[in-house]
């Protein structure tokens, strides 16, 4: 069974096609500024500010640069990167940047504000693929030749907190990885972030459609493990092409979707044609040919489709040079 | 092979069959490519080549009634 190689990439703030963003919040509360997210790339960034009486929005709120938590937690977990239905999936490499008020210092493992992807299923902080909480390591940057881990702090400089990196490859079995932040129950902090994940599934017919896991967490309970899911919208794979096709007849019959036959190579289009397929789905699927099952009735079902998959897949390159 | 809904079925011919030893005529316009269906190369009646982005297509309505394109090798 060959595999496949997935990859995608998460933006909270900065964005992994800028170099230096320039990206940062105030949370100094006797600042003037107080609660402002400034310089903001690609989506919002991350405030954790418990008290509403005090402060019952922040500037970063209203102006839409951030979204705020009002409860502190050990460790947050932000979005579900993949989770697949009894299909084998291996984590092999992420790449994590975050601009943060809270510095990487003392022990590797607490890596306060900087996103890690971490196996499903694993206790609070237990990044055991990572060095061992034992190492307490003081200065940086680490390098751990012995599992290719690499940590560095403040390679470039911002206006306000600390900007921390980590890379880490390797080889994790697992059927779903969540994308997870360490916080410590730390009050008044906030981070911005982007990470790159890679990971590797069997080739299987795959479902292609964005699904919003955690606001659409009911329809996709209802996919009967039919197909997986993959925060890609891509790289969801099943086990049978036609009830793939099935069930997204009967669970999302207005929307678009796809269906790629991993055996016939024949990509499936519903309220969709080749119009709206995007050439790096084509490169990265390869198919012989598609059909159309249904064109769309409306054409914005079917952009809503390409944009969402081109915001999601399409992170190498600025939102105006995607096609 | 379940759920999948059955497709539009193409036209059933009317009219008096083509003379023996003959092939059937082609639609005036159409003119056919061969492509590649699985472990074989068929002919099949092309309705429309297309240029999208940096791929090529061949449009045409397969035996099972879809609307179908075939994508050139690179």
């Amino acid at each position: 069974m060959p595999f496949v190689t997935a990859r995608t990439a998460f933006n909270y703030g900065t964005a992994t096609y800028i170099y230096q963003p320039s990206t940062y919040c105030q949370h100094s509360t006797s600042a003037q500024d107080y609660g402002k997210c400034y310089n903001i790339v690609v989506g919002k960034a991350i405030f954790v500010q418990t008290d509403t009486t005090t402060y019952p929005t922040l500037p970063c709120e209203s102006d839409g640069t951030c979204t705020r938590y009002t409860s502190t937690t050990w460790e947050r977990t932000i979005t579900t990167i993949f989770s697949y239905s009894g299909k084998q999936a291996i984590l092999q490499f992420f790449n994590s940047r975050s601009h943060s008020s809270v510095a990487i210092t003392g022990n590797i493992m607490y890596l306060y504000g900087l996103p890690v992807p971490v196996p499903s299923g694993l206790p609070p902080a237990y990044l055991w693929f990572l060095p061992s909480p034992n190492y307490e390591l003081t200065s940086w940057p680490i390098y751990n030749p012995l599992i290719n881990y690499k940590a560095y702090v403040d390679p470039y400089k911002i206006t306000v907190g600390r900007v921390n990196i980590i890379g880490w490859q390797g080889n994790f079995f697992t059927t779903s990885a969540e994308l997870r932040v360490y916080e410590s129950n730390v009050n008044n902090i906030w981070y911005a972030f982007d990470t790159v994940v890679v990971w590797a599934y069997e080739s299987s017919p795959l479902a292609i459609i964005p699904l919003d896991y955690d606001r659409d967490y009911v329809p996709y309970q209802e996919l009967r493990n039919v197909f997986g899911y993959a925060y890609t919208g891509v790289d969801q794979p099943g086990w049978n092409a036609d009830d793939i096709i099935s069930v997204l007849r009967e669970l999302f019959p207005d929307r678009a979707w796809a269906v790629f036959d991993d055996k016939s190579l024949i990509l499936y289009l519903y309220n969709l044609t080749p119009d709206f397929v995007p050439d790096w789905l084509v490169e990265k699927l390869n198919p012989v040919s598609m059909k159309v099952l249904m064109r769309p009735s409306n054409s914005s079902i079917a952009k809503a489709w390409l944009d969402e998959l081109n915001r999601r897949n399409a992170y190498n390159q600025s939102p105006s040079e995607v096609i | 092979m379940s759920g999948r809904a059955q497709p539009n079925q193409p036209p059933q011919g009317g009219g008096s069959p083509p003379p023996a030893n003959q092939p059937p005529a082609s639609p005036p316009g159409k003119r056919k490519v061969r492509i590649r269906k699985g472990k074989r190369w068929v002919e099949v009646e092309v309705d429309d080549v297309i240029q999208k982005g940096r791929f090529k297509y061949v449009k045409f309505t397969d035996d099972d009634g879809f609307e179908t394109y075939w994508v050139y090798p690179e």
